[in-house]
């Protein structure tokens, strides 16, 4: 099988995924299959793969292909980000990694009605099966910690006391491992090798956790790896190590004083070098068991038998729900879905791409209802050319009245199937579109429309989407141009307060709701499909489908979406026409359409989560405040009026311009914190190039302008902020104020440079 | 398949239309003509899965290099930058310095060479 497992962070050197991406290729290539490192939806269309692994749960479903959920870190890591719950309920299906996993995703689906296929086995980062190497005679048993160290805390007293006693080599990022010099031992390359082989050096691993993999019994890569390395494991109270591992583990009760551990682990090293061949039996057995039980190679194997169960098993869920709907078709022919696509102004290839991602279909028979508001013999000839067994298109000339809702309402007046849908003559939707939503009215009869998720597709690649964990210390610009931008659950509330969350070539609805009101034509200019939405919820509550089958297709340089040419004050005039026309209505709630807007204006608004980040505005003195958008990683204390404090003495900050640039004028405002007598020194760089570095005058607002040449053009600004030390005023006696602080960023101004300041940076340079 | 072999032989009022049969041996060299242009197309998608598989793959060890090469930076960094760790230390003294790792880099440095 071809298996593309994605890596979350392309942004980072270090990461566990990526070490697991390795070695599960290696693995899967001895075996038979092919595995890709994969970053962007791109590259997953490019591999074509049978299968996808979002091998963290950052990554949503962005491509019509299978993609399967790794869910092996605690649900505490994700339960609280509507992001990553959203791009969780993408994924058609899931690869579990604890009980405890398992029951989150029980209430994550019970809140959606829908169960996914998962797997029955315990899906983890293990190692690959190998042979058991005793330690060699003379070898001293020395104690080894591997970790990327990343939150900077994580047992920091344990490792702080081996530290102290020089108990503990311990390897990783360099800048990760400051203050922990004498050791430090260096980076391991993160290759799906090296790590067993600087743990077998040593003979004895700390394979400890934090609260929340304990609590949510989810252990690391390192105990796998560990025990594949034929090392003597000393781990802490995670219950997956009493229950599989047993006896052959040591296991530290970290709630206990790091002192208390520590003088433990200097114990358990004693009793490992005075007996060497009681901690190389112990070594031995922990290997057994997880070489037996929880090898790399069983996991590829029972990975693919699952995918393979799971794909099948949906291919009959969507069958039998095209089955079902077939039966209340009236003939065994018939279409099952009406679906209307208004053109006349795009060109055809727009409307070929439309039509022929509704024969691509993986079940069921439709129509299409071509609305023509031109009368174009080209798209009439079309309508006969794309025909296919499975696909009648009916031409429909209707006349162009310049309001939108007109050629909408012809089409709705021509629905003969059980359902109907829209689809825009630029957008599209994946093969399986149809399939899961009939399988889901088949599922849950009752509702007036069942409606999925949208990827946004980026046509005109001039600017990537923006995603938290495409930010990093890597100075990469990561070319994803997907974004699952809709799937949230039902929502009158929103829906009547005009947030249109709902995509109009994202959902069927029940063709019994045409009734004689609804096919009144609003003649609205635009929001007709916000008007029909509408009219539908008097039926009762619409159905998410937590799949992302919908492709919203948008260029954002070019003119050519429908929306770009509508004025403000149409839309405005559209909306009071509307809520005139819909006044008197009684929604499925119960409530008049006017009631459900009195309600809509005392719930707190809500924020569309996958709206774009603000942008740095080019030739404008900004402050940063709501600009930085790696806030939490960016070590910076919680903004003021006046501007930012770095809270560390090494501080990254993200921007994105409203723009890209290749070069562009840089200005900071900025002042540098510092003790009396104690001499300061800043270093920033932009974008990975240096523009200050030396002694700096403390306490006085500096500027700082420099032309800055981008490796290739971006809009993401990279500010990496030095000083050579922090300090806490309080501490200084200079008021109450008890952070730690380093520099404070009043503002940036990002400029276009004058070609003649350019040259003559140029000629400077040579 | 040409439309022309198929169109319908005019015929006067009141007679039934019935096609002509194609010859055989046109059919078969349309036939042949079909199975080669198919071959073609099958070969140019395999071949396009095939550059885009090899083009993952090739993105994915661009990757790895700029990991490596990021890795290798940082810790080159962290050697010469050693004098700015030195004044984040209280006891230090005199002005701290970029770039100039001094005494304590290189003993680390050598520490790491001769230890495992």
């Amino acid at each position: 099988m071809h298996i593309a497992l994605v890596n979350a962070f392309p942004t980072m050197a270090s990461t566990a995924e990526v070490e697991y991406i390795k070695r599960f290729k290696r693995v899967a290539e001895a075996r038979g299959h092919h595995a890709y490192e994969v970053v962007t939806s791109d590259d997953i269309h490019c591999c074509a793969p049978d299968f996808v692994i979002a091998t963290h749960e950052f990554t949503p479903k962005l491509t019509p292909f299978f993609t399967v959920g790794a869910l092996w870190s605690p649900p505490a890591f994700y339960a609280g980000d509507p992001l990553r719950i959203r791009s969780i309920l993408s994924h058609d299906a899931y690869l579990v990694g604890s009980p405890h996993v398992g029951q989150f995703l029980d209430d994550l689906e019970f809140s959606t009605g829908t169960q996914k296929p998962r797997s029955d086995f315990l899906f983890l980062p293990t190692a690959p099966a190998t042979d058991f190497v005793p330690r060699p005679d003379g070898h001293a048993y020395e104690l080894v910690y591997v970790g990327v160290h990343w939150d900077g805390k994580r047992h920091s007293g344990l490792l702080e006391q081996l530290h102290a006693s020089g108990d503990i080599a311990l390897y990783g990022p360099a800048g990760n491992w400051r203050g922990y010099e004498g050791s430090f031992r260096g980076e391991v390359p993160y290759d799906g090798i090296s790590m067993q082989a600087a743990l077998a050096r040593h003979g004895i691993a700390l394979c400890v956790h934090k609260d929340d993999h304990r609590a949510a019994d989810t252990p690391s890569m390192r105990l796998f790896e560990a025990a594949a390395a034929g090392c003597l494991i000393i781990t802490d109270e995670i219950p997956f190590a009493g229950r599989v591992l047993g006896d052959s583990v040591f296991r530290l009760d970290l709630t206990q004083a790091p002192e208390i551990n520590a003088a433990r682990v200097r114990e358990i090293i004693a009793f490992a070098n005075a007996d060497p061949a009681a901690a190389g039996a112990m070594a031995r057995r922990s290997h057994d068991i997880l070489k037996r039980d929880f090898s790399l190679e069983d996991a590829v194997d029972r990975c693919c038998d699952f995918v393979t169960e799971a794909k099948e098993h949906l291919r009959k869920t969507y069958r039998s729900g095209a089955e079902f709907a077939a039966a209340s078709s009236g003939a065994p022919d018939a279409p099952l879905v009406d679906i209307i696509i208004r053109t006349g102004g795009r060109t055809l290839d727009f409307v070929k791409r439309s039509l022929r991602s509704i024969a691509d279909q993986s079940v069921g028979r439709y129509r299409v209802i071509l609305a023509d508001y031109n009368g174009r013999d080209d798209v009439a000839a079309l309508a006969t050319s794309e025909r296919t067994e499975r696909l009648s298109i009916d031409y429909l000339r209707c006349a162009n009245t310049g309001l939108r809702s007109s050629t909408l309402w012809a089409g709705l007046r021509q629905v003969t199937a059980p359902y109907f849908a829209m689809l825009d003559d630029d957008d599209t939707v994946m093969p399986d579109h149809f399939g899961h939503l009939l399988a889901t009215a088949r599922d849950h009869p009752g509702h007036p429309l069942y409606y999925g998720g949208v990827v946004r597709v980026e046509e005109d690649p001039i600017e990537f989407m923006s995603q938290p964990n495409f930010t990093g210390p890597m100075d990469i610009e990561v070319p994803e141009l997907r974004e699952l931008k809709f799937m949230d659950g039902f929502d009158l509330i929103r829906l009547v307060n005009f947030d249109n969350y709902i995509q109009s070539n994202a959902w069927i609805a029940r063709a019994s709701c045409l009734d004689d009101r609804t096919l009144v034509d609003p003649a609205l200019t635009v929001a007709e499909d916000m008007y029909l939405y509408l009219m539908l919820a008097r039926f009762g509550a619409f159905r998410l489908s937590p799949s992302p089958t919908a492709l919203w297709n948008w260029r954002s340089a070019s003119t050519g979406n429908s929306m770009d040419a509508v004025d403000l004050s149409v839309w405005q005039h559209s909306l009071d026409r509307l809520s005139i026309r819909l006044n008197q209505e009684v929604m499925g709630d119960g409530f008049r359409f006017s009631t459900s807007r009195s309600i809509a204006t005392l719930a707190p608004a809500i924020a569309d989560q996958a709206s774009r980040p603000p942008r740095l505005p080019i030739d404008a003195f900004t402050p940063l405040r709501g600009l930085v958008i790696n806030e939490r990683r960016a070590n910076l204390n919680p903004h003021e009026d006046g501007g930012v404090w770095t809270a560390a003495t090494e501080s990254e900050i993200e921007l994105l311009l409203s723009e890209r640039v290749s070069e562009a004028n840089v200005e900071l405002a900025f002042t540098v914190a510092g003790a009396t007598g104690r001499p300061q020194s800043i270093d920033i760089q932009i974008n990975g190039e240096p523009v200050f570095r030396g002694p700096a005058r403390t306490w006085q607002q500096q500027h700082l302008s420099r032309l800055v040449h981008f490796k290739s053009e971006t809009a993401r600004l990279k500010l990496r902020l030095r000083c050579a030390y922090t300090i806490s005023p309080a501490e200084q006696g200079k008021g109450g104020d008890t952070r730690q602080i380093g520099i404070f960023l009043s503002g940036i101004l990002v400029s276009r440079p004058k070609r003649d300041a350019v040259a003559a940076s140029e000629s400077q340079a040579a | 398949m040409s439309d022309d072999t198929l169109t319908p032989a005019s015929s006067g009022p009141g007679v039934a239309a019935v096609p002509p049969l194609p010859n055989q041996d046109s059919v078969e060299a349309q036939l042949a003509s079909w199975t080669r242009k198919l071959d073609r197309f099958l070969e140019q998608s395999d071949r396009t899965v095939a550059i885009g598989r090899e083009l993952v793959e090739q993105r994915a060890l661009n990757l790895d290099l700029q990991r490596q090469i990021h890795r290798l930076e940082d810790e080159l960094q962290s050697l010469r930058s050693g004098g700015l760790h030195a004044a984040s230390d209280a006891s230090s003294s005199g002005p701290a310095e970029f770039g100039q790792g001094g005494r304590s880099s290189l003993s680390r440095l050598i520490r790491r060479i001769f230890k495992p």
